[in-house]
């Protein structure tokens, strides 16, 4: 029996050996994905346990070492397995990381951060922890994360901002702010980064903070610049509130806690007065409460402007049917206008504007359309015309910089306009005797009792209850139109001043005062425009008795026939003066006609597109 | 006579100057993008692809087929190496933003070299456009503490314990350099950093901070490892100490 035994167990053991013997051999040969055979030569730990602890665990050795054919020329040394490529798995990864800063300037690979590849548990529930832990490896930890979005993630704060929210995880890219230089690059692309968790209502909700607060800032100068893209320095988020570490405003080391505003504004800023910083950053005007000021001047502008347009808007089109009405009438009934004859003299020219009013006038015109082309892409800078318009005129430096020789121009004229009222009211020689006569007379331009007779008679006239009123020199609507330019000198002009070099008008208001003057700038900007190529153009060139253009502002004059439809009071007047032959003028030559019309035509066109883009802008 | 002497004489300058021979412009190296450099590579023409950087920087990565000879041996070995001065030579470093390989193509022209061109970006704008680089010597990197410029002008001011291992080329050390700074420059680190003692700290500067991270690397794997870099290197520090004394 014992014998039997040891005969059957040696059986047993030569068995064994000869299937190790043939087993072996295909096992190493099928190394290529055998774990076990890897693992006789690379002992270590890392590949044994832990690697099958690991995330990694269901791929074999070889699903990342790849190139290995023959085991017995690798264990040789004679064959190397291929360099390891994580992109073979991990493509998406692989595809962005080829923008990463760390690999095109430093050359980081994915087990430089990865580091213990064969031992990598899977990822920290809390992801954006194990982000900021990782980066602060390397960038110095305190700077970034003893306060503000940082720590609120390591307290565990999912909605707060890690490193790889501002900075991209696998594509980070650096604008070398190290230099302590902002680029104008990076300040765009951190502040999209922050605007893109500070417009998100759920998110803010969550957090107790408003989700307004983007939008307020880009209706800032700094907001709308920044936002339409074009090279030039102004303030992003991070410049006022920090790149890292940001911190609330009561906080005293916030960069916009009170005590440190002079600082922060002075790092671009210079030569402002103190109370320059009262100047509020991103405000609500719709705030009632804690902005009453701009609250009350949003409310004045925006009656100005809805009172002023429905009035003449609704002038315009009640005296735009009563006309079209009457030429329609006129057609169906086959009666023309009578001709005057030739050589009779109604066909005579006369004056109504000298050259020096002419002249005035198309330097006004000249310096408002620029005004509104350099203006309104900054007002409207979220249109898509917007960065067009801007881009033509070299950015919105450049813009400012036309807009204010435009504004200087348009100062000009208008103390030039004053002088020459006062040169009416107290002529040489008369000094104040009668000043109050003409001031009110017919050849003024201050609106009297006669003017709202007229406009009670042309209201009437519009519904067929009567006849069109006589009107003398200037019509109560060519008197609003002046008059109208001196009210908005005052409000535009006087904000536009302030905001000229803002640090300097510090001197003279508080900060504060300016963001009321963007508003009345802003706001008085849309009503003068719209005004002007609305009704004005309306009132001049629009309506059907003058349609399509009445070029008497560039040729300065008009026949003696027109003057008596027209201006009958004026006619009457200056004919029983004997005034009407000092008035007669030639027929305008051609090239003023010709450069009349086209000056006249392009602007009118300038100004109808500028209407569409406008409304575009307001609807859109 | 007198007349005619004037006119004689402005005569004479006008062929002295017309004659004369006029100043010649600096040579500039032509400029190589990525995608037209990997097509001749790909063609195999005849060139010499040269990585400017350091030794170390070159053996961790390079494109592949090129020769390793920094910027500041270039000088010494150029006629040596290339004795065809028609041969094409085409010099890169990491991002072309530093001197690097423009100075070098440069120093290559003025020694004749006709064929001279420079690749546009560095090996930067080579990854950038998607091609693979090789690796002979990978240094891997370690995490590296950076420190910014204000806390080293405090450390400096405590008169830490601290050496300053700059690791520009000579000259550039030359001109300004940390008080107390010492220099090995990178292209020389591999021969030399046994002269770093292993206890003390050691905070690396380099121009811009981009060589640095790889030299910390590669001297923690030589166990010298309390090692820092300063974020930005010395165009930082430089910033730094401008923006002090702007606020002054």
């Amino acid at each position: 029996m014992g014998f039997s035994i040891r005969i059957l167990l040696m059986a047993a053991v030569l068995a064994g050996c000869w299937l190790a013997a043939t087993a072996a051999p295909a096992a190493i040969s099928s190394a290529v994905g055998s774990d076990r055979s890897c693992t006789d030569c690379h002992e270590e730990e890392a590949y044994r346990s832990r690697f099958a602890a690991s995330v990694h665990a269901n791929n074999s050795c070889t699903s990342c070492h790849t190139g290995i054919r023959d085991i017995d020329a690798h264990m040789l040394g004679e064959e190397k397995s291929n360099p390891v490529n994580c992109g073979s798995c991990h493509q998406e990864v692989a595809r962005s990381f080829r923008k990463n800063s760390h690999y095109l300037q430093q050359d980081f690979r994915c087990t430089d951060c990865h580091r213990g590849i064969h031992e990598r548990k899977h990822a920290d529930a809390n992801v954006k922890a194990a982000v900021i832990r990782k980066c602060t490896e390397c960038h110095a930890n305190e700077e970034y994360v003893t306060s503000g979005h940082a720590e609120s993630v390591l307290k565990g704060n999912q909605d707060s901002a890690a490193c790889s929210d501002c900075h991209g995880l696998h594509d980070t890219q650096v604008f070398h702010t190290s230099l302590s230089t902002y680029p104008a690059e990076a300040r765009k692309f951190y502040t999209q980064k922050c605007k893109r968790c500070h417009e998100d209502k759920v998110l803010m909700g969550r957090s107790g903070l408003s989700a307004d607060i983007v939008k307020r800032y880009e209706m800032t100068y700094h907001g709308k610049v920044e936002e339409i893209g074009n090279p030039t320095r102004v303030a992003g988020c991070a410049d006022c509130h920090t790149s890292h570490n940001v911190l609330p405003k009561s906080d005293i080391r916030s960069g916009i806690h009170p005590n440190n505003l002079i600082a922060n504004c002075g790092r671009c800023h210079s030569g402002f007065h103190p109370r320059f910083v009262s100047y509020r950053a991103h405000p609500n005007f719709h705030d009632r409460k804690n902005y009453p000021a701009l609250f009350w001047t949003f409310v004045f502008m925006s009656a100005l402007l809805i009172g002023t347009f429905l009035f003449f808007w609704v002038h315009t089109a009640l005296w735009w049917r009563k006309s079209y009405w009457e030429k329609h009438k006129r057609e169906t009934l086959g009666v023309s206008e009578a001709c005057p004859a030739p050589g009779s003299e109604e066909l005579v020219q006369v004056e109504r504007f000298t050259w020096k009013e002419r002249i005035i006038h198309v330097l006004l015109i000249i310096s408002f359309m620029t005004l509104v082309m350099t203006g309104f892409p900054l007002k409207y800078h979220a249109a898509p015309w917007a960065g067009v318009l801007m881009g033509l005129w070299g950015g919105a430096h450049m813009a400012g910089i036309f807009h204010r020789i435009a504004a200087a121009l348009l100062t000009v004229l208008f103390l030039y306009a004053i002088r020459l009222s006062f040169r009416f009211l107290f002529p040489r020689g008369k000094g104040t005797k009668g000043w109050l006569r003409r001031l009110f007379g017919p050849d003024s331009l201050c609106p009297n009792l006669k003017d709202m007779k007229d406009m009670a008679g042309m209201f009437r006239w519009f519904f067929n209850r009567g006849e069109m009123p006589k009107f003398d020199r200037w019509t109560y609507w060519e008197k609003f139109d002046f008059l109208a330019v001196f009210w908005g000198m005052f409000a535009i002009g006087s904000s536009g001043f302030l905001l000229w070099i803002p640090e300097w008008s510090s001197w003279i208001v508080p900060g504060w005062v300016l963001n009321i003057a963007i508003l009345v700038h802003s706001e008085e900007a849309l009503l003068a425009a719209l005004f002007i190529f609305t009704v004005h153009y309306f009132n001049a060139h629009f309506i059907p008795t003058k349609f399509p253009m009445d070029s008497i502002i560039f040729t300065g004059r008009y026949r003696l026939e027109e003057m008596k439809k027209q201006k009958p009071l004026q006619y009457e007047r200056l004919a029983a003066e004997g005034k009407i032959e000092i008035l007669k003028r030639k027929h305008p030559g051609i090239p003023i006609k010709i450069l009349s019309g086209i000056f006249g035509l392009a602007m009118l066109l300038l100004g109808l597109s500028l209407t569409v883009l406008i409304l575009w802008a307001i609807f859109m | 006579m007198n007349q005619t002497k004037w006119i004689g004489t402005a005569a004479l300058l006008s062929v002295l100057l017309a004659v004369s021979p006029v100043p010649a412009a600096e040579p500039v190296p032509g400029l190589i993008e990525p995608a037209a450099l990997r097509q001749m590579l790909q063609r195999g023409e005849d060139l010499s692809l040269i990585n400017t950087m350091s030794h170390l920087e070159c053996m961790d990565h390079s494109i592949p087929g090129s020769l390793c000879i920094a910027g500041e041996e270039f000088p010494g070995q150029a006629l040596k190496r290339f004795p065809d001065r028609n041969r094409p030579l085409v010099f890169y470093d990491e991002n072309n933003q530093g001197a690097g390989s423009q100075e070098t193509a440069t120093i290559a022209m003025q020694k004749g070299y006709k064929r001279v061109s420079v690749l546009r970006g560095g090996i930067a704008a080579w990854k950038e456009a998607g091609f693979d680089t090789v690796s002979q010597v990978r240094i891997p990197r370690v995490p590296v503490e950076s420190i910014k410029p204000g806390r080293l002008a405090q450390w400096l001011l405590e008169k830490r314990d601290l050496l300053i291992l700059d690791i520009r080329g000579e000259n550039r050390f030359r001109e300004d350099h940390l008080p107390g700074a010492i220099n090995i420059p990178l292209h020389r680190l591999h021969e030399r950093y046994s002269e770093i003692p292993l206890n003390r700290q050691v905070l690396i500067v380099d121009d811009r901070g981009l060589h640095s991270f790889l030299a910390c690397s590669y001297l923690v794997r030589k166990e010298i490892a309390d090692v820092k870099r300063l974020f930005g290197g010395m165009e930082g520090w430089q910033a730094y100490l401008a923006a002090k004394q702007g606020k002054r």
